[in-house]
């Protein structure tokens, strides 16, 4: 999933219509499955273009809490790290997304949203 | 990477995200430059259609990538999605609509999480039909937030160019760049009492060098 996704990813930011499209579409499809978060995490860590970075955090925010009871509880963990790690290496793909409105209590983001509130009053 | 048909252009152009509640006039605003059609029968826009808009400045030809979004949120598709990279916007309300002025705020919100600092017009549409719900005092939204704002009317072309020309000289940093060639767009469809719609511009005006008023003010008549 993750080549193909990135690629889709850099699609979805195109102005041609078409290829914009079928770029959503395919993203759509992936999205229903819960792998889809351990994908866009690695995106939003990785994507060579900010814009990247920032439509996979967009993404991330309308599926993780969906997706969150589906996933194994080690790869729960591993996520968390990997979201705390990018709260300080890219604030701006991340900050905006995650800091407001805090989400329900069954998401991880509890727990992330302190760890930024935290950062910001220390920082 | 290269992808096909991304239609790239060899004079600047700008990604504009337009946004505001279903049936603002968006799309209708948007195909007055593109083709000149006026769709009377409304059909709400699916997720997002992009439409190039060249504009011809002293400066040289610009274009805007129009990113016409849903307003509504059932066909709202990936919504804030779309709005990445937006190099300036327009949030459209409807003047005979008090709810889509109220939801101006929302707009603002989801637009400004995503494009920091960029220049946003607000436009007050369909200002040739007389029963007006949101008097031109009455918007203040622009100036808590360091908005432009502009009344317009999609079906009478009125201020049509206004927006585009005021993000234009916002993006290329020039306060004297003017557009030398006339926009086509389509024959008006009704005429816009321009005497009547000059007093509404002069009462904004009016307003305007009044203080703001408290948040919950904004509606009384």
């Amino acid at each position: 999933m993750a080549q193909s996704l990135e690629l889709l990813l850099i699609q979805f930011l195109m102005p041609d219509n078409d290829a914009r499209r079928q770029a959503e579409e395919q993203i759509r499809r992936l999205a229903r499955d819960p792998q889809v978060v351990p994908a866009l995490v690695h995106h939003l860590r990785t994507a060579k273009t900010p814009n990247v970075r920032q439509l996979a955090a967009v993404l991330l925010r309308k599926k993780i809490t969906s997706h969150w009871p589906k996933l194994p509880p080690h790869a729960k963990a591993s996520l968390k790290q990997a979201l705390i790690d990018s709260i300080t290496i890219d604030h701006r793909s991340f900050s905006n997304h995650f800091s407001q409105p805090l989400p329900p209590a069954s998401s991880p983001l509890p727990g992330i949203g302190n760890f930024f509130f935290k950062s910001c009053w220390v920082g | 990477m290269a992808l096909p048909n991304q239609g790239t252009v060899d004079y600047p152009s700008f990604k504009l995200v337009i946004v505001g509640d279903g049936g603002t006039g968006k799309t209708t605003f948007v195909k007055r430059h593109l083709t000149g059609e006026f769709e009377k029968k409304y059909e709400p826009t699916i997720g997002v259609e992009v439409h190039p808009l060249d504009f011809t400045t002293n400066c040289g030809k610009i274009r805007f990538y129009c990113w016409d979004t849903a307003g509504q949120e059932k066909f709202g598709g990936l919504r804030d999605g779309y709005y990445i990279h937006g190099q300036c916007a327009i949030i459209m309300f409807d003047v005979t609509s008090r709810l889509t002025y109220k939801n101006v705020p929302t707009w603002h919100r989801d637009l400004c999480r995503v494009c920091e600092n960029i220049p946003i017009v607000l436009c007050g549409n369909k200002v040739d039909v007389k029963n007006r719900q949101v008097k031109a005092k009455q918007v203040t939204f622009h100036r808590k937030k360091n908005l432009q704002y502009y009344e317009i009317s999609a079906k009478s072309n009125y201020n049509f160019e206004k927006p585009f020309l005021y993000l234009a000289r916002k993006l290329a940093g020039d306060p004297n760049l003017h557009f030398v060639e006339a926009v086509a767009l389509k024959p008006p469809e009704v005429p816009i009492d321009l005497a009547m719609q000059q007093q509404h511009e002069a009462e904004l005006a009016a307003a305007a060098a009044q203080p703001l008023p408290d948040d919950d003010d904004d509606l009384i008549e």
